[in-house]
């Protein structure tokens, strides 16, 4: 296993000037680095190795928030210039979202005063907190899985079940590149991604940043549930992989993928089957007994660990 | 004969100089124009297309002439370094080192480095009436400009023709 190169040029030059520097004598290593935390006139927070630190001004890393460096109104303006390629104008609707996307996958997400126009957010202005996750691709992070996923027989509807942060985009993404390049004598798979927040394959102007396979389109930035009847429309998906699926619409059009003959690989929230058979939402897929394994992750020590994997009928397999 | 030479002479001269102070004027009335064109064109390819700065800025270098084109070209270049600069203060220094063989004045690039503050940063529609506002002050700019050709252009001429006439009788 192993994880892909993260450019961490690209990464620091999207911050304030002095945040560069702090960052750069941190002289950290990104593939450790989960995430970094700026918050208008609070200290520089950053995730690394799963555990938290604050940053002080000389970039040595602490425990403590004391003496760490105070970030500024200044410095979070400057940083979503940069974001924004001093364009942010053109991310208006990835800002109502509330999160952008870097080249590399990796996720801004935007926290500060909404605008409102008749109860619906406009934009996002005066914006104060700042989350940079970094996208990590963990190259075979679902070698132990796939026997289960996917044998002679062909892929198995599949649905990730994970708390947030235990990688299960990470986990979605290896079993998408795996299931579309193929794998030994296995055959390859055309593979649709609908990855309406560009976190699966980090595409950047349509273009995946993330390996994720051959035989891999994806559809960008479009909502699931459209995406999916697009996908199974114009491109013809054996299987079809989506991430965190929770609305009535996804369901829908899981429903008519599922009736086009695609195979389907999904992830949800949630820490055990169980959790998932208590949201109406699920009621019908699980009744009808849709999908075939069912992998509850936890979280590890490293990305992906799986606590059990599950046949459809909730048998434990492993 | 080499007095008459020599009148000929500074009388071409002191009418050239005229003439090319004339000229300055219009050149200066049309670089205005210019400059409201590309403004035009920005704000299309922000209120349309919403495309980003630098991208617009490379595609409407292709349709403008010199020097415009190559210093939307190279302010699209300096803002993909991202070097930490702000946008404000990128694009004065690109103003002030892309654009001096133009006949602007002072205040017209005082007032296009203004525009630079509030670029960029905004929403769509700050944006688009920013733009919009610059383009008020540009026409006013323009107006006054054209007025100024109708009533120097004919005096530097003649001013220049009387200048030579007046300097030949001088040394003859």
């Amino acid at each position: 296993m192993k994880d892909k190169e993260i450019d961490e040029n690209e990464i620091i030059r999207i911050f304030s000037l002095h945040i560069r520097e702090i960052l750069n004598r941190a002289d950290l290593d990104f593939a450790r680095l989960q995430e970094i935390r700026l918050r208008a006139l609070a200290p520089l927070m950053i995730r690394y190795d799963g555990e938290e630190f604050f940053l002080n001004e000389s970039g040595e890393r602490q425990k403590s928030p004391r003496g760490a460096w105070q970030v500024t109104e200044k410095e979070i303006r400057e940083t979503m210039e940069f974001v924004g390629k001093y364009s942010l104008y053109a991310y208006e609707d990835e800002l109502k979202q509330g999160y952008l996307t870097l080249r590399g996958g990796h996720r801004i997400g935007i926290a500060g005063k909404v605008v409102l126009n008749q109860d619906k957010v406009r934009s996002i202005r005066y914006i104060s907190c700042l989350n940079i996750r970094l996208s990590h691709q963990v190259l075979g992070c679902a070698d132990s899985v796939l026997p289960w996923v996917y044998d002679e027989t062909g892929v198995r509807h599949t649905l990730i079940i994970s708390p947030p942060r235990c990688g299960k985009t990470t986990l979605l993404r290896d079993l998408v590149r795996q299931i579309s390049n193929g794998k030994g004598k296995l055959p390859g798979y055309t593979v649709g991604v609908v990855d309406e927040r560009s976190e699966i394959c980090g595409c950047y102007l349509g273009v995946p940043s993330n390996d994720v396979g051959i035989r891999t389109d994806v559809m960008d930035g479009c909502p699931k549930a459209e995406g999916m009847m697009m996908m199974v429309r114009s491109m013809a998906p054996e299987v079809i992989a989506v991430d965190e699926i929770g609305k009535y619409e996804d369901i829908h059009a899981i429903e008519t993928a599922l009736f086009c003959g695609c195979r389907l690989i999904a992830t949800v929230h949630g820490s055990s089957l169980e959790d998932i058979h208590s949201k109406p939402l699920f009621q019908r897929l699980m009744e009808e007994q849709v999908f075939e394994r069912y992998l509850i992750l936890y979280n590890g020590e490293r990305t992906g660990m799986i606590r059990k994997i599950l046949d459809g009928k909730g048998r434990e397999l492993c | 004969m080499l007095k008459i030479m020599g009148a000929l002479m500074i009388l071409a001269s002191a009418t050239g100089i005229g003439v090319s102070c004339s000229m300055d004027l219009k050149k200066y009335c049309m670089e205005l124009r210019l400059l409201k064109q590309l403004l035009y064109m920005l704000r299309g390819e922000i209120k349309y297309t919403k495309t980003p700065l630098a991208e617009a800025f490379e595609r409407i270098a292709v349709r403008l002439p010199e020097p415009f084109s190559t210093f939307l070209r190279q302010t699209a270049q300096e803002m993909e370094n991202l070097d930490g600069r702000t946008f404000g203060e990128l694009w004065r220094e690109q103003i002030r080192t892309g654009l001096p063989g133009t006949h602007l004045k002072k205040d017209d690039k005082e007032q296009l480095g203004a525009l630079g503050e509030v670029l960029g940063y905004l929403d769509l529609e700050m944006q688009v009436s920013s733009i919009e506002l610059y383009l008020e002050q540009l026409e006013i700019s323009i107006r006054s400009a054209q007025d100024a050709i109708t009533a120097k252009q004919k005096l530097y001429q003649s001013l220049g023709v009387a200048g030579g006439i007046f300097l030949v009788i001088l040394l003859v």
